[in-house]
């Protein structure tokens, strides 16, 4: 939880929803994706993917907080997956937090000292 | 909605695509094409093709970069690759190895057809004039250059004539056609004739478009060691 107080203090960017990724994103920065994502994440910081993104992708970070769609497995140190979001794929946290109204369909393993992503 | 956005210390390995206006401020790998502005900012690195609407770069780039309208290179930027838009900018302290192409295909067939209808000056009217008119518009051109040299009788004999020969060519074509119709000494006719008749020649061995780009990449060149040499 300090973690992410801190990554705070990282690069923030944003892909819009007109925008569609193809390839590997990586390297230490917080991110936000509202648009199209295929390809591989691995992600020193946070990644949001907003109620537009429509990600295919396993994930890698620090912290992951859907409101949008993914399709891949997540690997984070907190998971969120918020109202309107929907997760197709396992999940493996040290944090999983599914809201009202989130759909997760896949595999769930929480430990409580989980590294997250390196 | 905030403009898209690659933060520093992100990488992105693969292809962008997408429509607004997107800023780099990491590393891509990889084309990107927009339909918007793009800007590669200080930290900004991208080794691929990149496409947009308009393209600002004060990162680095290594790739061909083409825009619709404007290419600007700011004071830090270093550019590989061929630049391709509109407008291209290159402040001080930009670095741009490459060529630069400012026309969009539209400039380009205008220019073509300008360049045809006789705005190219022949440079060197000395190579020996066979008179056998090459173009069929040759003709028309023996009758429009007595009425040009109409004033200037006293110094046809003069070596200006050859500077001069090339120079009213370009934008008044039909204009003297209708002085020409003035009586002019016929001996003026046949000294500008022959000259004319050389422009053409030279023309059609000097293929238009071809001079319009390597323009900049020859002054490159020269300040290379090949100029000294």
């Amino acid at each position: 939880m300090q973690r992410t107080s801190e990554s705070a203090h990282d690069a923030e960017g944003i892909l819009g929803p007109g925008f569609v990724l193809e390839g590997k994103l990586d390297g230490r920065a917080n991110v936000r994706i509202e648009g199209v994502f295929q390809g591989e994440i691995a992600l020193d910081g946070a990644l949001i993917l907003g109620n537009q993104a429509q990600v295919n992708a396993p994930i890698r970070a620090r912290l992951v907080e859907v409101h949008g769609e993914v399709h891949g497995r997540i690997d984070a140190q907190e998971v969120f997956v918020r109202a309107g979001g929907w997760v197709d794929g396992d999940v493996r946290a040290g944090s999983l937090t599914i809201d009202d109204g989130a759909t997760l369909e896949g595999l769930v393993e929480t430990e409580a000292d989980f590294g997250g992503a390196r | 909605m905030r403009t898209s956005r690659l933060p520093q210390g992100a990488h992105f390995d693969g292809r962008i695509r997408g429509q607004g206006d997107l800023i780099i401020a990491g590393a891509v790998d990889g084309p990107i094409e927009i339909d918007g502005q793009l800007t590669i900012e200080a930290t900004g690195v991208v080794r691929g093709d990149i496409r947009a609407r308009s393209i600002a770069i004060a990162g680095h780039v290594e790739g061909n970069a083409h825009a619709i309208e404007l290419i600007r290179l700011e004071p830090g930027a270093k550019m590989i690759g061929d630049a391709r838009a509109e407008r291209v900018s290159a402040g001080t302290g930009a670095l741009l190895r490459g060529r630069i192409r400012t026309s969009t295909e539209r400039a380009q067939s205008e220019r073509m057809r300008r360049t045809s209808g006789g705005t190219l000056l022949a440079p060197f009217s000395s190579s020996g004039g066979t008179a056998a008119p090459v173009f069929s518009d040759a003709p028309l051109r023996t009758t429009t250059l007595p009425g040009y040299f109409a004033p200037s009788e006293a110094v046809a004999d003069s070596p200006r004539e050859l500077i001069a020969d090339a120079s009213p060519v370009s934008p008044m074509p039909i204009e003297p056609a209708v002085e020409a119709k003035r009586p002019e000494p016929k001996a003026e006719v046949v000294v500008v004739a022959k000259e004319v008749a050389a422009a053409p020649e030279t023309r059609s061995s000097a293929t238009p478009p071809r001079p319009v780009m390597p323009v900049i990449g020859r002054q490159k060149a020269v300040r290379r060691p090949e100029g000294s040499a």
